[in-house]
């Protein structure tokens, strides 16, 4: 099969690309678990503060410490604080590897643009029985990039909806977390991966 | 190849939000795109930008599409089952952006004020990535849960291209606006102008009431101006209260919260304040996102009087209101209007400052309103050049706006059915109008008391009395027909007219020749429609009646036998009777201090400031506006001496009028009337019985000629073809006249005027 330089230069980008995402998609998943544990103590920390916001201190045998309320309060919130600083820096790993795919994925593309005239639809869409079509492979692309895009936003609109005025919430935080974790697209990545795997065979 | 068919195929569900469309190997080169090109794909309803892909089968003849990126108020709905070409696909040049503004739809109020303006920015822009956007497109958001975004409508791009423009990383996005998706619904709905005429000034009034607070408002926290927030529009069903409201919000795009007081009411105690409740905080919340106003149409209904009415739940309700209404806070712009046709009906406490601060009285329209509604309505029917709109203006006196569509409604149908074609090409012309007039009655009238039915009646029916004629002309017709004349004379309408004379004179038959003659509204008022068992209704109906009229000006109030209506208070002693009653009232109506503030109708324009500019035919118009607002009384009696002096003064019925009984011409001329329809011998002399038929009134003569026609029905048979001489002087041997010497001596007393003697001395 006779191939023009053009495709070779692509077939490689995308070998190079879909590798870094092979990468990628380990800091990305490590991330996603690390921040299961994270999210189950924010959600006990959470019941503990309505317990401690329901009970009446002046009625137990506790009022006899003083400010007991109070410093409970503070070092709940103290804990919880340090918590959500912990996923924040998780949810920078999230970003980093969203940046990172974004940035392969531009340049793929970039090399298509510079190449597409001498390219051809024709050679473009040509598919054969071991390799899929250039198309395909860019279109792939384009769905991880997305894929890590609306995950990536989708638990960072998560994370910013937790407030301390609404504990209830709080408490359901590790399944919501568990959905986003079990998203229907979520072996989308593994799998393209899987498909593309022949590249590295070139 | 130009021109290939592409049939249109829902999208498949990964390519959702993709902002992919899958195109067939053919089309694609056809339209010359490249992987992930942008093309623009036009159907019918809207546009949408979309990136090409090839489809994965590589298979022709299909489209499909995800409508990410479209124009407004296009949906997905109107592409099943389309079949396009591909000159509805277009290549795009693309070019990155380096600063697009946008408007931000967000889900709901509370999603609005919970979201922080970094984490919008924020989102945005991840929404907004790798999108190709034009502008005025609307980018749909993808459905991730938590997400806050709905849509996002392109305001202005930068640089400025045609073409489509990508949304890189580094694209600046600055969000100008934040609306909720109701509000934004409500901003992209359908906005043809609704006009409404005659009432501009109104209208101005209005929007400036809600603009100017929503555009202002620092001026106003400064001047510490507490914003008016109430109008109660005042006014006779039909005058267009509702719909100069709609107007309004339309032209400012203000949202109509509408309050109806069925809707309101509930089943449950309490139910109905609680809804109402829930309405006010719903204004309150969509006031914070633009100019929004709170209709309550009918508010009698809402609002009865607390006094009045001993039922609990209503008073409740009104309570309800009037504590809502003070309840609002001047941060927001909430306006709240009311209309209503009863506006006494309503509990005080509600107009007052703070509650309704302004109400608007809207009156039955006037001469020229009533020209500008016919302009408006006949603007968009075809009509033939013979119809004269002012014609038609005067011709619709007390008619409000919903009679005058009523009016050309009918015209036109009319118009359908002479034209016996079924053509495009239907003219409305004028008779068209004069047969939807004879059909279509002013509404207000349809509950009317004096509105009467007679038969036209022309002055050539009434034989003599040449110049009671004149002077019923001068004194009714001129005023209507000449008022430039009587403005230069420095002449003011009369008020009121009493028509005196013995019975039988034809007084009523005059008043009838009088309404036939000009066009303007006829009220009769007899006793019967006044007396009533009640206490107090008597008055009521008679101002009503004059209420009525005032409605209609110009006016007549005719007060037939007005000496069985009113009583004299000198003659009699009690003063208590009803008849009193209703004769102060009169006294009142004629010649009181003032009118009602809600019967005020029209713009108060001077008739000075703004002749300038006008042509002559305009200021004629403002001429006969200004004259013919009063109303006329005519009243006829045969017993004027047991009126009250007070009616009998000028200002009130200020001119007497005397209706002899005829002379020997007039006697003629009656005779020769009322001998018109009978068959007369040759050998008949009218003139020898006008000379016999001394003291005779009108309805004797006519009496004579009955007689006379019967007698030669008797005599002759069934058979009988005319009347000779022998049968009127048989009769008028039978018939005697019902004047007599004394009768007239006696209204030679009354006024004793030169007048009165020489028709006495005439009639001898």
């Amino acid at each position: 099969m006779s191939e023009s330089p053009a495709i070779l230069v692509l077939h490689q980008a995308l070998q190079k690309s879909f590798q870094a995402i092979h990468q990628q998609q380990g800091v990305w998943q490590q991330a996603l678990t690390d921040c299961k544990p994270l999210l189950s103590s924010l959600s006990n920390l959470a019941e503990q503060m309505q317990a401690c916001q329901k009970v009446t201190f002046a009625h137990t045998p506790l009022r006899d410490f003083p400010d007991l309320e109070e410093q409970l309060k503070y070092k709940q919130r103290c804990a919880a604080e340090g918590l959500l600083e912990e996923l924040g820096g998780k949810v920078a790993d999230l970003q980093k590897v969203r940046d990172a795919v974004s940035g392969y994925v531009g340049t793929v593309f970039q090399l298509y643009e510079q190449h597409a005239d001498v390219l051809g639809f024709e050679a473009s869409v040509q598919r054969t029985a071991p390799h899929p079509s250039l198309a395909d492979m860019l279109e792939w692309l384009h769905d991880i990039e997305r894929y890590y895009r609306h995950e990536y936003l989708e638990s960072k609109l998560l994370l910013l909806q937790i407030r301390y005025e609404n504990l209830p919430d709080m408490q359901t935080l590790p399944r919501s977390w568990e959905r986003i974790l079990e998203h229907d697209s979520r072996s989308m990545v593994p799998d393209t991966l899987l498909k593309v795997s022949f590249l590295g065979t070139l | 190849m130009a021109a290939a068919l592409l049939k249109l195929l829902p999208p498949e569900v990964g390519d959702q939000g993709t902002q992919r469309c899958r195109l067939g190997p053919a089309t694609f080169s056809s339209v010359g795109a490249r992987l992930g090109s942008p093309l623009r794909i036009t159907v019918p309803g809207g546009c949408c930008l979309c990136s090409a892909w090839p489809r994965n089968d590589l298979a022709d003849g299909y489209l499909q599409l995800d409508l990410k990126c479209k124009t407004p108020g296009f949906s997905a709905s109107k592409l099943e089952g389309l079949t396009l070409s591909t000159s509805h696909v277009k290549l795009l040049a693309c070019q990155r952006l380096r600063k697009v503004t946008v408007k931000v739809v967000l889900k709901n109020l509370t999603v609005k004020k919970s979201t922080p303006q970094a984490t919008l920015q924020e989102i945005v822009k991840e929404l907004l990535r790798n999108v190709y956007v034009s502008l005025h497109y609307v980018v749909t958001a993808v459905p991730i849960p938590g997400n806050p975004v709905v849509c996002v409508e392109i305001l202005a791009i930068d640089p400025l291209t045609e073409e489509a423009g990508l949304i890189a990383p580094k694209t600046n996005i600055s969000i100008k606006e934040v609306v909720s998706l109701e509000w934004y619904r409500h901003l992209s709905k359908d906005t043809a102008k609704i006009s409404v005429a005659g009432m501009d000034d109104l209208g101005s009034s209005l929007k400036e009431m809600i603009v100017l607070p929503f555009h202002f408002p620092k001026t106003f926290k400064k001047l510490g101006l507490s914003i008016p927030r109430g109008v109660l529009l005042v006014g006779p069903p039909g005058v267009g209260k509702t719909l100069l409201v709609k107007a309004v919000a339309r032209e400012v795009g203000a949202y109509v919260l509408c309050i109806s007081g069925p809707a309101i009411y509930g089943s449950r105690p309490g139910e109905g304040e609680e809804n109402l409740r829930r309405i006010f905080e719903q204004g309150r919340e969509l006031s914070c996102e633009g100019p929004t106003i709170l209709f309550i149409d009918e508010i009698d209904s809402l609002c009865p009087k607390r006094g009045s009415s001993n039922n609990i739940p209503e008073n409740r309700i009104v309570a309800q209101l009037l504590t809502l209404m003070d309840g609002i806070g001047s941060e927001n712009e909430m306006v709240i209007m009311a209309a209503t046709n009863r506006p006494d009906a309503l509990d005080p406490a509600l107009r007052r400052h703070g509650r309704f601060d302004r109400e608007v009285v809207i009156g039955t329209p006037t001469l020229k309103q009533r020209r500008s509604i016919l302009q408006l309505i006949t603007s968009n029917m075809p009509i033939s050049t013979d119809v004269d709109l002012i014609n038609l203006a005067e011709m619709t006196t007390g008619y409000v706006g919903a009679d005058l569509t009523a009016l050309c409604r009918e015209a036109a149908m009319q118009a359908v059915l002479h034209s016996s074609l079924d053509s495009v090409h239907v003219l409305i012309n004028m008779a068209d109008f004069h047969e939807a007039f004879k059909k279509i009655q002013p509404s207000s009238f349809r509950s009317s008391v004096g509105l009467t039915d007679f038969k036209p009646v022309t002055w050539e029916q009434i034989g003599g009395l040449d110049d009671v004629k004149l002077k019923l002309k001068q004194s009714i017709e001129w005023p209507l027909k000449f008022p430039q004349a009587f403005v230069r004379m420095g002449l003011s309408q009369p008020k009121g007219i009493l028509l005196y004379g013995p019975a039988g004179c034809a007084k009523t038959t005059l008043v009838k020749a009088v309404a036939t003659s000009c066009h303007c509204s006829f009220l009769c008022v007899s006793g019967a429609d006044l007396f009533s068992p009640y206490v107090g209704d008597s008055e009521k109906i008679l101002s009503q009646v004059f209420r009525q009229a005032r409605a209609h000006t110009p006016a007549i109030v005719f007060l037939d036998e007005i000496d069985s209506i009113l009583g004299s208070r000198s003659a009699c002693k009690t003063g208590h009777g009803v008849p009193e009653k209703v004769l102060s009232v009169l006294l009142n109506e004629l010649d009181g201090v003032g009118l009602k503030v809600t019967e005020r109708r029209g713009n108060e324009t001077q008739l000075e400031g703004e002749c300038q500019e006008q042509n002559e035919k305009e200021r004629q118009l403002e001429f006969q506006e200004v004259l013919n607002k009063g109303v006329m009384i005519v009243a006829a009696t045969n017993r004027p001496d047991v009126l009250d002096n007070a009616l009998l003064r000028p200002g009130r019925l200020d001119k007497l009028i005397y209706i002899p009984p005829p002379d020997q011409k007039g006697r003629l001329s009656i005779l020769k009337i009322c001998t018109e329809k009978i068959p007369i011998d040759s050998d008949v002399s009218l003139e020898y019985l006008a000379v016999q038929t001394k003291l005779f009134s009108g309805a004797d003569i006519e009496n004579l000629c009955k007689e006379a026609a019967l007698l030669a029905l008797q005599e002759n048979g069934l058979e009988a073809t005319n009347v000779k001489h022998e049968h009127f002087v048989k009769s008028l041997k039978t018939v005697k006249p019902s004047l007599t010497l004394t009768n007239l001596d006696y209204y030679e007393k009354l006024f004793n005027s030169q007048e009165v003697s020489s028709y006495i001395r005439r009639i001898w």
